[in-house]
């Protein structure tokens, strides 16, 4: 690196294991930190603690909370009767973003992945089945991504759920909004196509 | 920054930073091709569909450092029924698995290799849904043929010991040592009765399925009827023998007989039945 500073040297080398920064962006916030005042780095990295320290999964959803039990499992205002299913935390945000949906919601934290030998107990499929049966579920809906390993996930789920007998759904797949039928690709289009609606 | 056509089986997919995705694939003329596609997980990309795992696609490419960059993909077909049932999914990718795993460091054998996979996507896909018999004989064909291949096969005309031709004994029961790599004649079989372990004494219905497997095409490996606790019993010994002498470990053999006790149970169970 031709850096003769222990602790810069350090310091780039923790941020280059962040996703997305790449040795010239860690150089350039190391710098940036550099003149920073000392109030604000000890604020920052107490924040990292804090955050490490605080932050944990949902024992019932699998969710990111601060608490055993997350704020979207004990409001009693949602939709207790219908769980939807996502892939990582981050997609529970993204869905909440819409406002559309008022239920509660089941995180896998991973897909089933038989290479990667990921099986139904890794991605808590066990709690998950537990639930459906002590919540009276009526409905869930499957929010995986439309993927072959996001689909295979949903087949899998859809053939355990089946024998207790509830509404399962699937999230459609079509056009994205403001996109161009002449860039989507054949297996796109005729995915919207079977899934078309009556008007 | 050369850049290079390929056509070629997309057999493993996974993300890498915020958008890109990185696919494993298997090419026609090139072998394995690692490579990278900028910002393909976007919902709006140009990839869209066409880099999904089992995907056959044509490519463009430019040669990179470690990894080459697709910068197009046409489909030439998509294995569309395979999410749709996931023993399909398990059995594709346990295919995947040992195409990968082997690491193969030549080219030679590739459009051999790359036409076997192809066949034994083709065929898994538009196999009826949940017949997990055809699909494992599919799965059986595609190690027998991959070990062939790769010059592993077994030796099933002559003993593998000492070379004499394999007769048909009154017994009706040919010895098959996974150690010897192939079948034995009885003096040798005799002579080998202290590793019980790596030998399993196989019976005319059994031999002549593996016959099968390594002889036939597969359109005529097609249509030949099979037990299915024959099939189950000829799909364990060639796994063994792969895992023995490839020193290959492939997890989706425990994943499917780990997962097939879950779903299948009731198929499993009436196996069970009918060979007690
Ligand atoms: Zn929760
Ligand atoms: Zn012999």
């Amino acid at each position: 690196m031709g850096l003769y500073i222990k602790s810069i040297e350090n310091l780039i080398n923790e941020f280059k294991k962040l996703p997305g920064i790449g040795p010239k962006s860690a150089k350039r916030i190391v710098y940036y930190l550099l003149k920073v005042s000392p109030k604000e780095i000890l604020r920052f990295s107490q924040a990292l603690v804090e955050m490490k320290e605080k932050v944990q999964f949902c024992k019932i959803c699998f969710n990111l909370s601060e608490d055993d039990v997350c704020d979207i499992c004990r409001d009693a205002l949602r939709d207790q009767k219908k769980i939807c299913i996502v892939e990582e935390v981050g997609d529970v945000a993204i869905i909440e973003g819409t406002g559309d949906y008022r239920g509660l919601y089941h995180v896998l934290n991973g897909l089933l992945s038989p290479i990667e030998n990921i099986g139904p107990d890794e991605i808590k499929i066990p709690q998950l089945l537990q639930r459906i049966k002590n919540l009276e579920t009526e409905e869930v809906i499957i929010a995986l991504n439309p993927t072959v390993e996001g689909e295979s996930t949903a087949t899998f789920l859809k053939n355990v759920i089946k024998p207790l007998e509830i509404k399962i759904t699937k999230l459609a797949s079509g056009l994205p909004v403001g996109g161009d039928i002449e860039f989507a690709d054949e297996i796109t289009l005729s995915r919207a196509i079977a899934d078309r609606k009556e008007m | 920054m050369s850049s290079y056509r390929a056509k070629a089986i997309i057999l493993k997919a996974y993300k890498l930073g915020e958008a890109d995705k990185i696919v494993k694939l298997y090419s026609q003329k090139n072998g394995l091709i690692d490579a990278v596609a900028k910002g393909a997980r976007k919902i709006k990309s140009k990839f869209g569909g066409r880099l999904e795992l089992f995907n056959f696609i044509d490519l463009e490419l430019a040669s990179g450092k470690s990894l080459d960059i697709i910068t197009g993909a046409e489909i030439l077909k998509n294995f569309s029924n395979i999410p749709l049932d996931f023993n399909k999914f398990i059995f594709c990718q346990l295919i995947s698995e040992i195409v990968l795993k082997m690491h193969l460091h030549t080219n030679e054998a590739s459009p051999v290799l790359f036409k076997l996979i192809y066949v034994c996507f083709n065929e898994i896909d538009s196999l009826p849904k949940d017949d997990i018999y055809s699909q494992e004989k599919v799965a059986c064909f595609f190690i027998a043929k991959f070990l062939k291949i790769t010059g592993y096969a077994p030796i099933i005309e002559n003993c593998s010991s000492c070379g004499t031709a394999i007769v048909e004994e009154k017994s009706g029961k040919i010895s098959f040592s996974i150690k010897m790599g192939g079948v034995l004649c009885p003096i040798c079989s005799k002579s080998a009765e202290n590793m019980p372990d790596m030998k399993k004494d196989l019976n005319l219905p059994h031999y002549n399925l593996i016959s099968d497997l390594f002889s036939r095409k597969f359109k005529d490996f097609r249509s030949v009827e099979f037990d299915n606790a024959v099939l189950e019993n000829v799909y364990r010994l060639i796994s063994d023998y792969f895992n023995y002498h490839t020193d290959c470990h492939i997890d989706c053999y425990n994943y499917l007989n780990k997962f097939a006790a879950v779903v299948q149970s009731n198929i499993k169970s009436n196996i069970k039945s009918n060979l007690n």
